[in-house]
């Protein structure tokens, strides 16, 4: 494998043709030159990275993420807390990762490899390796710029958490020193946490990527040259400006497809590049058509895909752990060949990893300190997208008689799941993956949802649209998020995004006891005199001027609350909406009506997802007797089937 | 032509079992009816007084179903561990049953006595059950040797196919070697439930009490008459099959909206299952004629 040294700042505000200008300030510009090694699974690299000082105070250091440390033994933070599974996938034996940085320093200036050290900033597990420091001979001030020269050498895992190998199948991800973001003097630069993914600054990136012919590869960007080395191996170099990470897949078994797709009306022009791994060839037309679809809703939705290319990358089986992952412009999917069409798993992740490029990689949002941000809202995004297009009731899953919808798939999780966390928590301060998952993925779109049906869908679609505005190529925080939403709704929503956002209640109302009563004549002595009881029979005569007390109670059974919609039905059809702030533990409603009280329920619209539970949101005067007969003779004619089998 | 008249006297003789076919069905209902209690139990707590009811009535809506699960953890866990335990408990009284039907199947015709058909019926059934449990359950006991022998094949199966499938990346190759798993289990089941068939019927027709040698009988017999004793077994699970696919066009076409059509479906379903046992019988009924006819001499010899 050949290096070559890049050409410094002479080349590095050329602009390659045909790449988009630029849409925000450059903070970083990496060049960087890299070379696979499949024999040793390593990648030798060489970059001239060049940072910008955007604050209003002298920097005095700098602070690079090395995450591939986080594979390089069982004493790094990501891999105590992770026992070294990931979403399931297990790292194999020995085969770690991990990240060498061979030298750095000062672009025509002095040697600063010595001054590297490693730090530990969340946990002070002193045997954590992924946050390195460099002091700075001396500070870059405002508006200022250095460039520095880093040569390093990553060992690739054998991949179960984003990055690393199986087989030819290469993710080569996280896998070069990348700086921290420095906010106004101070670096926030975490370790990496089993939960925790992403946060940098946007800029430039250039990278020339040399393998050996026979790979097919994938990358962030535009790609603007390729280079048949004459040694076996061919270099293809990327360009993409305005984004703040940069990825890359190589694997002989990669199918490539490459097909144009535009939306005129709103400026869309992009190419859609399909990386589909041989053994997977019959999901092509899934993966397209669920790309095409994700990059129509969120172009629609929020704003005009801005880049040149998407690359969507199928992992082979033994390389799922790569699986479901965004980056700039690139993304894996997952599917595997024999996945019934009713599981629509290859179109979700599809659709949510595409997603990803807004709400992670246009909107910089921080996902280690609030990854919802990111996660949350492009699950509420992915919701509405595949209940659009595949069915609100099957978007999910559709065989036969078992269907469900991605808003009532997500909801399905949230009412299974103990509400441990608020939604905004910093990602390794979760109490568990499992509550990390639901809360910034399924809890946060189910909340957004629900914030939806209580505005409306226009009003909402407007927040998103703003917030997608106003924050694209920046680093938004929760609050950004929540003043968009005041100023567009025109309301006060501390009270909802307080709750619900920001502590771990769950929300629970019912219908607590419902009854009617015929108000009868006065009866007994009563003013002064003895009135008997009316018969039976007298009474049924005067039928028609009958008058029934009617009373609700309803309750509020959880700790949080929200604004309630109560519908009371009666027996001659009238039906009487009322609304309750929903703050007391309970309110009651009486009515007196000339017919019997049918039934009543809250929030009748099933417009509140957060409430864990539907079916105590209702309750009839008359029990039906069909419903549970039919679920019970039909499980016990199961039972017998089954008993049949057993024996007879 | 022995195949085929084993396959129609079978059937033959099961039809006329309509006692036998009544009892097999009362005893898998009286089973049912426990987990009908428990389960009535449960949907009615779970739903029943909820609005929600009506929606569940009208379509089966897998996310309010889910949504029930995860609120009763408590009732759905015992309903599911007394389906397990009944279901447990139903086997070995399906083994005894199993003794009353081959007494009545393999004893001749008598004449009329003093009993009343019924008597006469109900006195040789149990008797024969009864007499014929110990010797069952040890025979249950011994086939844990071949049902262990199809685990270990399977597991050999499933070892062998690995480097078949490259080590689990070969996709289209998963999912051929599955369905030959699936496929060799099944085959294997059905093959050693045929031979403890015949061990039954060689333990009844010679009232050994040496099962374990019943057994080896058996598996002989059967090996040597592989293609047709075979061939009697899938001419009879096919009737089956083709039974259940009535049964399911039929069912699968009843709304059950109302609590008339409610009961309607499940009058049907349990014309199915008394079909079941009348398969059964015809099961037992068509082996016994089977080794009557082409097993005797060897077990003579």
């Amino acid at each position: 494998m050949r290096k070559r040294c890049l050409l410094l700042f002479s080349g590095l505000m050329l602009l390659p043709m045909g790449v988009l200008a630029s849409l925000n300030k450059h903070i970083v510009d990496y060049r960087i030159q890299a070379g696979l090694m499949p024999e040793t699974r390593t990648v030798e690299g060489r970059q001239i990275l060049t940072w910008l000082n955007d604050a209003s105070v002298p920097v005095g250091e700098l602070q690079f993420h090395l995450y591939l440390n986080a594979f390089k033994n069982s004493r790094s933070t990501f891999m105590k807390e992770s026992g070294g599974i990931h979403r399931g996938f297990k790292l194999g034996e020995d085969n770690w990762g991990y990240i060498e940085v061979e030298s750095l320093k000062v672009v025509e200036g002095p040697d600063l490899t010595l001054r590297m050290e490693f730090i530990q900033p969340d946990d002070d597990n002193p045997e954590d390796q992924t946050v390195m420091r460099v002091e700075l001979p001396e500070p870059v001030g405002p508006q200022e710029r250095i460039a520095l020269e880093i040569v390093f050498r990553s060992k690739l895992p054998q991949v179960f958490a984003r990055s690393g190998f199986h087989g030819d199948f290469y993710m080569v991800a996280q896998w070069f020193p990348k700086l921290g973001v420095n906010q106004e003097g101070t670096w926030n630069c975490h370790q990496y946490h089993e939960n925790s993914e992403f946060f940098a600054d946007f800029g430039v990136y250039e990278v020339e990527i040399t393998v050996p012919e026979e790979y097919v590869v994938g990358a962030t960007g535009l790609r603007t040259k390729e280079v048949k080395n004459g040694d076996g191996t061919v270099s293809y170099t990327h360009y993409q400006e305005d984004v703040h990470d940069f990825a890359w897949t190589a694997c002989p078994d990669f199918v490539e497809f490459r097909e144009p797709f535009s939306l005129p009306d709103i400026g869309v022009d992009t190419e859609l590049i399909l990386l589909v791994h041989r053994q997977h060839l019959n999901l092509k037309d899934r993966y397209l058509d669920a790309l095409k679809k994700g990059v129509e809703f969120y172009s629609r939705s929020y704003g005009p895909y801005p880049y040149r290319t998407v690359t969507l990358v199928d992992p082979p089986i033994k390389g799922m752990g790569a699986g479901g992952m965004e980056y700039p412009t690139l993304f894996t999917s997952m599917g595997v060949s024999f996945i019934p069409r009713g599981v629509r798993m290859p179109e979700m992740v599809t659709i949510h990893e595409f997603g990803h490029g807004y709400w992670y990689g246009i909107v910089g949002s921080n996902e280690f300190e609030e990854a919802w941000l990111d996660e949350g809202i492009n699950s509420y995004s992915e919701m509405k997208a595949m209940d659009r297009y595949y069915g609100s009731d099957r978007a999910m899953l559709d065989l036969g008689p078992i269907k469900i919808g991605d808003a009532e798939y997500q909801r399905a999780g949230v009412i299974a799941t103990t509400a441990w966390d608020p939604i905004v928590t910093r990602s390794w301060e979760f109490i568990s993956g499992g509550s990390y998952g639901i809360s910034v993925y399924a809890k946060a779109a189910i909340t957004l949802k629900t914030l939806e049906n209580w505005l409306g869908g226009s009003v909402m679609d407007e927040i998103m649209k703003t917030y997608y505005a106003r924050w694209r190529f920046r680093h938004p925080v929760t609050d950004d998020f929540i003043a968009v939403a005041e100023e567009v709704s025109g309301q006060d929503l501390d009270w909802f995004f307080d709750q619900f956002l920001k502590t771990a209640g769950s929300l629970d109302y019912a219908v607590a006891s419902i009854r009617s009563r015929e108000i009868l004549e006065p009866a007994g002595f009563y003013k002064g005199e003895f009135i008997p009881s009316e018969r039976d029979e007298d009474r049924q005569e005067k039928d028609a001027d009958k008058t029934y007390r009617s009373e609700v109670v309803v309750h509020r059974k959880a700790e949080l609350h929200f604004p309630q919609e109560i519908l009371v039905v009666f027996e001659d059809g009238e039906e009487i909406r009322e609304r309750w702030d929903g703050r007391d533990r309970w309110k009651r409603f009486v009515y007196q009506r000339p017919a019997e009280l049918k039934a009543a329920h809250i929030d009748p619209d099933y417009k509140i997802l957060l409430d864990i539970d539907f079916f105590n949101n209702s309750r009839v005067i008359k029990p039906n007797k069909a419903s549970p007969l039919k679920y019970a003779l039909g499980l016990v004619l199961k039972f017998q089937e089954l008993l049949t089998c057993v024996g007879f | 032509m022995h195949i085929l008249k084993s396959y129609f006297t079978g059937l033959r003789q099961a039809g006329g079992r309509g006692k036998m076919v009544a009892l097999l069905w009362i005893f898998n209902l009286l089973f049912a009816a426990v987990v009908y209690r428990l389960a009535a139990a449960f949907f009615s707590q779970a739903f029943g007084s909820s609005a929600v009811a009506e929606d569940l009535l009208h379509g089966f809506d897998t996310a309010l179903f889910l949504e029930m699960l995860v609120h009763n953890p408590g009732p759905q866990a015992l309903v599911f561990k007394a389906m397990v335990f009944l279901g447990f408990l139903y086997f070995w009284v399906s083994l005894f049953l199993t003794g009353g039907i081959l007494q009545v199947l393999s004893a001749p015709a008598r004449p009329e006595g003093d009993a009343s058909p019924a008597q006469r019926f109900a006195s040789r059934f149990f008797q024969g059950a009864g007499k014929f449990f110990g010797r069952f359950f040890r025979l249950a006991l011994y086939s844990l040797i071949l049902w262990v022998g199809l685990a270990v094949f399977q597991f050999l199966l499933y070892t062998a196919a690995k480097p078949l499938t490259g080590g689990g990346t070969d996709e289209k190759m998963m999912v051929i070697m599955f369905w030959v798993w699936v496929g060799s289990g099944l085959v294997l089941y059905f093959f050693i439930s045929m031979v403890l068939d015949y061990a039954r019927i060689s333990i009844v027709l010679s009232d050994t009490r040496r099962v374990l040698r019943a057994l080896f009988r058996a598996l002989g017999f059967v090996l040597k008459r592989l293609l047709r004793t075979s061939t009697l077994y899938a001419m009879l699970l096919l009737t089956g099959l083709a039974i259940f696919l009535l049964y399911w066009a039929i069912h699968s076409m009843i709304p059950t909206h109302s609590l008339a059509s409610i009961w309607l479906a499940f009058a049907i379903g349990q014309i199915f299952i008394l079909s079941r046992g009348w398969l059964k019988i015809a099961f037992q009924a068509a082996q016994l004629e089977f080794y009557r006819t082409r097993g005797t001499l060897d077990i003579t010899a």
